[in-house]
């Protein structure tokens, strides 16, 4: 039988240092298998990563599902496992299996317009499927692409250095938002739920998609709720303590889910159904 | 004499032989101090046979405690290996219908767990029928027979005389270990007989079609859990929780990786990093608890996971019940 608990040796190829200050210190790490074998996923799964002796956690795809070559997760250091995590170099090895969990409905969004909301590092889970939806065999699939991009300080967006690229995309808007003024920035000034509704927003055929904070996404989807959104074309994707990622291991339970399993991705209609315990 | 019988002395040079068995673990009852436990001996006559329920149930023969599960090293990651037979001894009627739960969790659905399975696969489960039921037991009230269950493998009932037992079930992993033996080859199940059980009671479960949400106001869940302490005891002793964590244990050159039990009773099973915590109170721990086993894995796997055992209620120091608890939501169910 095949162990879905055994994981498979892993490298560190690259690190790239998102961000870096007291209250926030994101790194993204590259990996490819020790053998090479590419990690097939779809946007929206995720990936138990171990540091032996340290522990196991799970984190989001990161990266493109389209480069065979590698994949990527974005860890912000915050704890004894993402303290040990950091300190990883390039040329070191971990342990990793996966993927696991459900994903984003891609193909029933194809045709529609896609509007995402991320707060802070609620971007890295969405960004495989940004970069799905703005690759050049895909972009067609898609309406209009926005995007409402979030982060405390003008020094906290993480994936910054791809902003110019993904502008750059045809029929595809970013806004890029910080908490309070800062002396040379431009661009907007607010939280996610306020500044929506200063956005021109065309909801005859969009689906959004949100990740932040869950105060964030509660906020923002009541928002969008009110501005005459249907709950029903709002997407998010729950962060829960999973030890297994397999639907064994109880912890990430809400009612008759289990994250692991039937999530992390979930429609708003769905959730609204069921308890709050996220 | 008919082919169901199994005299005490067959079924005691039995237990010996496969207590000094090598390639054999053997789980039974056991007295430590004055407390019934479950514990593997490899003395037969520690065997202590009872009428009453243990302390902990039979669950550690198949889900231990802690269980390594594989080791890593500079070589890279080992399985760990395990191939002994497994062999529980009077265990009750109900420690076998929670290990029903524990096989529906953990071997169906997308994915199975193949440290449960090795385990189940190479065991041999031995229930004895129970004569009364004990102060807390409510089996029948949760609609199981307390002398029978065929998720056994040997489902084994007293005889009245006290000479022995008669095998009411087996199957074919029991039929296979009887006819190990000369004195038990051939054995047949007995016909069984109509279940013995009180008419007219209201099972004591929880209907699938209820939504999750309804039961989170519908009683007052605040004064239904204000004396839990949340000490965690019901999960451990219960035979059908099955919830668990990954712990590592390093030594200078390896590490282990082992399987724990863990508990919903812990603010730390759901404690996120950013320290966000879903069911961050007692109360919702506690309701997590009742409703998991009552509603959601029945909804998921088929199956209450509360076989009735008791042993959560005679133990818990502050007098939670979780039976109570179930009756006044059916009370107050539509």
């Amino acid at each position: 039988m095949n162990n879905p608990y055994l994981p498979v040796k892993t490298e560190i190829i690259d690190i790239v240092q998102e961000t870096f200050s007291v209250e926030l210190d994101v790194k993204t790490f590259k990996l490819r298998a020790a053998d090479g074998a590419p990690m097939i996923f779809q946007p929206g799964q995720f990936v138990e990563f171990s540091v032996p002796g340290i522990g196991e956690c799970p984190f989001g795809f990161a990266s493109s599902p389209l480069e065979k070559g590698y994949f990527e997760i974005t860890v912000k250091r915050t704890g004894k496992v993402t303290d040990m995590i950091h300190s990883l170099r390039v040329g070191d090895f971990v342990w990793v299996r996966g993927p696991f969990g459900n994903t984003f409905p891609l193909e029933a969004m194809e045709g529609s317009d896609l509007f995402f909301v991320a707060g802070g590092l609620g971007l890295a889970p969405l960004r495989p499927f940004i970069l799905h939806a703005l690759d050049g065999q895909n972009r067609a699939k898609y309406g209009k692409i926005q995007m409402l991009l979030a982060a405390r300080t003008s020094m906290d967006h993480i994936f910054a250095y791809e902003y110019g690229e993904w502008r750059g995309a045809k029929d595809t808007a970013i806004d890029l938002a910080i908490d309070n003024p800062e002396p040379g920035w431009n661009e907007k000034v607010g939280f996610p739920h306020n500044l929506v509704k200063g956005m021109e927003l065309d909801f005859s055929n969009m689906h959004a998609i949100l990740c932040g904070p869950p105060i964030m996404i509660k906020a923002v989807q009541s928002s969008l709720t009110e501005m005459g959104l249907s709950i029903e074309r709002l997407y998010t994707t729950l962060e829960m303590r999973m030890t297994c990622g397999v639907g064994k291991c109880g912890k990430c339970n809400i009612g008759k889910q289990y994250v692991c399993i039937d999530g992390p991705v979930f429609c708003m209609a769905e959730l609204a159904k069921m308890p709050a315990e996220y | 004499m008919n082919n169901s019988f199994v005299s005490k002395e067959t079924l005691n040079k039995i237990l010996k032989e496969l207590a000094a068995a090598e390639d054999v673990l053997l789980y039974a009852p056991v007295l430590n101090g004055k407390v019934l436990d479950f514990a593997e001996i490899t003395d037969a006559e520690k065997i202590a046979i009872s009428d009453d329920i243990s302390y902990k149930s039979p669950k550690e023969a198949f889900m231990p405690q802690a269980e390594n599960l594989m080791t890593f090293s500079e070589g890279g990651v080992l399985e760990s290996a395990y191939d002994k037979k497994t062999v529980v001894f009077g265990a009750k009627p109900c420690d076998a219908e929670a290990l029903r739960v524990l096989h529906a969790v953990l071997m169906t659905g997308k994915f199975q767990d193949p440290f449960f399975e090795r385990r189940f696969e190479n065991s041999v489960l031995i229930a004895v029928g129970c004569a009364s039921e004990k102060p807390g037991c409510f089996c029948t009230e949760r609609g199981f027979d307390k002398e029978f269950s065929d998720f056994s493998d040997i489902m084994l009932r007293r005889d009245e005389g006290g000479t022995g037992y008669t095998v009411t079930h087996l199957s074919g992993k029991g039929r296979e270990l009887l006819s190990e033996f000369n004195e038990t080859k051939g054995i047949e199940a007995a016909k069984r007989t109509a279940k013995a059980q009180g008419t007219g009671m209201k099972k004591l479960e929880l209907d699938k079609s209820i939504e999750d949400r309804e039961l989170f106001d519908i009683i007052d869940w605040d004064k239904a859990t204000e004396i839990c302490q949340g000490c965690g005891m019901c999960t451990f002793i219960c035979p059908s929780c099955h919830c668990f964590d990954f712990k590592d244990v390093s030594t200078f050159s390896e590490t282990k990786r082992y399987r724990c039990w863990d508990s919903c009773m812990y603010p730390q099973f759901t404690l996120h990093a950013s320290g966000h915590n879903p069911r961050a109170s007692v109360k919702e721990r506690f309701r997590q608890r009742v409703l998991h086993k009552y509603l959601y894995i029945n909804k998921i796997f088929g199956y209450t996971a509360c076989t009735g055992c008791g042993r959560c209620i005679r133990s818990c120091p502050a007098g939670m019940n979780i039976k109570k608890i179930v009756e006044s939501i059916m009370e107050v169910l539509p």
